[in-house]
């Protein structure tokens, strides 16, 4: 073959031409692990918390609803989900203080300022997700805890 | 150094991307510019809506439109989108009509969001789907009905 410098950068370009899907999945992976881990723990505070009189029963249902149609979109890239917490000792900050508010007015700002959390972590999300169907599932997921916020700022009165 | 195998080796591997690459059709993909200047129209329909329903809810979410439309104006003119004034959506007069609206623009902004590539701009979008998913929570509570109808926002009537 007659090397050619047409020849050699022809070649060279072609480098570039290599897929980045695997990259992508593993990004849109890792982060849909987080959000379920999110989703999760919010389901075990409502379950948890002293939610006489507030709606936290449909909220924590809905929030485990967000958690298996997560998992389903992860799955689909052929990667596994986190665990969900045993118990209220694995609880990040904002659900572990709706888990231990007292009653009322404390439960309620509790759960205001962990669907608040929530939505803070799905904006970062929807901002880099690559994969189209899971940008939109996510986007759906996020509405819903804005949702919930308007149901909660309304029990408050 | 450059050697006639490492050339070989970088075409064959060019040419097998190039295969590996041939998938099925990406979405078609709108500009951000012609996708926010729908969700525009709508917008404009929506504040047309609020100001000809009365009550303390249809001014607080009038407030929160019209906060939507100039942020969308200023992101259209960053995207290089027409300056021209956007057609409105046809306005409704009614709560449930404000709610049909409301569940359009949710609807669309979740269409919109792949063809948003900036961070920022999806952030925008984000952020006013979640709005407009409020208030489409807060309308229905006030004709009566389950204010969380379904665990996913997505514009569609449950």
């Amino acid at each position: 073959m007659k090397l050619t410098r047409r020849g050699v950068l022809l070649a060279g370009a072609s480098i570039w031409l290599l897929p980045a899907p695997a990259r992508a999945d593993d990004a849109d992976g890792a982060i849909l692990r987080g959000l379920i881990a999110r989703e999760q723990c919010a389901d075990l505070a409502y379950r948890s918390a002293a939610g006489a009189g507030l709606p936290f029963a449909i909220l924590a249902g809905q929030e485990a609803e967000h958690a298996r149609s997560l998992h389903t979109e992860l799955q689909a890239l052929g990667l596994k989900g986190p665990r969900p917490p045993r118990d209220e000792g694995g609880l990040d900050a904002e659900p572990a203080r709706l888990a231990q508010a007292a009653a009322g007015a404390e439960a309620l700002a509790a759960a205001r300022a962990l669907e608040a959390a929530l939505i803070d972590a799905y904006d970062g999300a929807v901002r880099v997700l690559a994969e189209p169907a899971i940008l939109r599932t996510a986007a759906t997921v996020m509405a819903s805890h804005g949702q919930h916020l308007a149901v909660l700022r309304r029990a408050q009165g | 150094m450059i050697t006639r195998r490492g050339l070989l080796a970088a075409g064959v591997t060019g040419g097998g991307a190039l295969l590996v690459g041939c998938g099925p059709p990406e979405e078609p993909v709108a500009r951000p510019a012609d996708a926010l200047a729908r969700l525009l129209a709508l917008k404009l329909g929506l504040i047309a809506t609020y100001e000809a329903i009365d009550g303390r809810d249809a001014r607080r979410i009038l407030t929160s439109e019209r906060e939507h439309v100039r942020r969308l104006r200023s992101a259209i003119a960053t995207a290089g989108g027409s300056r021209r004034l956007a057609r409105a959506v046809a306005a409704e007069s009614t709560l449930e009509g404000a709610l049909a609206l409301e569940r359009r623009a949710v609807a669309a902004w979740i269409e919109a969001l792949p063809a948003l590539g900036p961070p920022a701009l999806r952030s925008l979008a984000a952020g006013q789907l979640t709005a407009d998913a409020q208030h489409e929570s807060d309308l229905l509570a006030l004709l009566g009905r389950d204010p969380l109808p379904d665990a996913f926002a997505d514009g569609r009537p449950v």
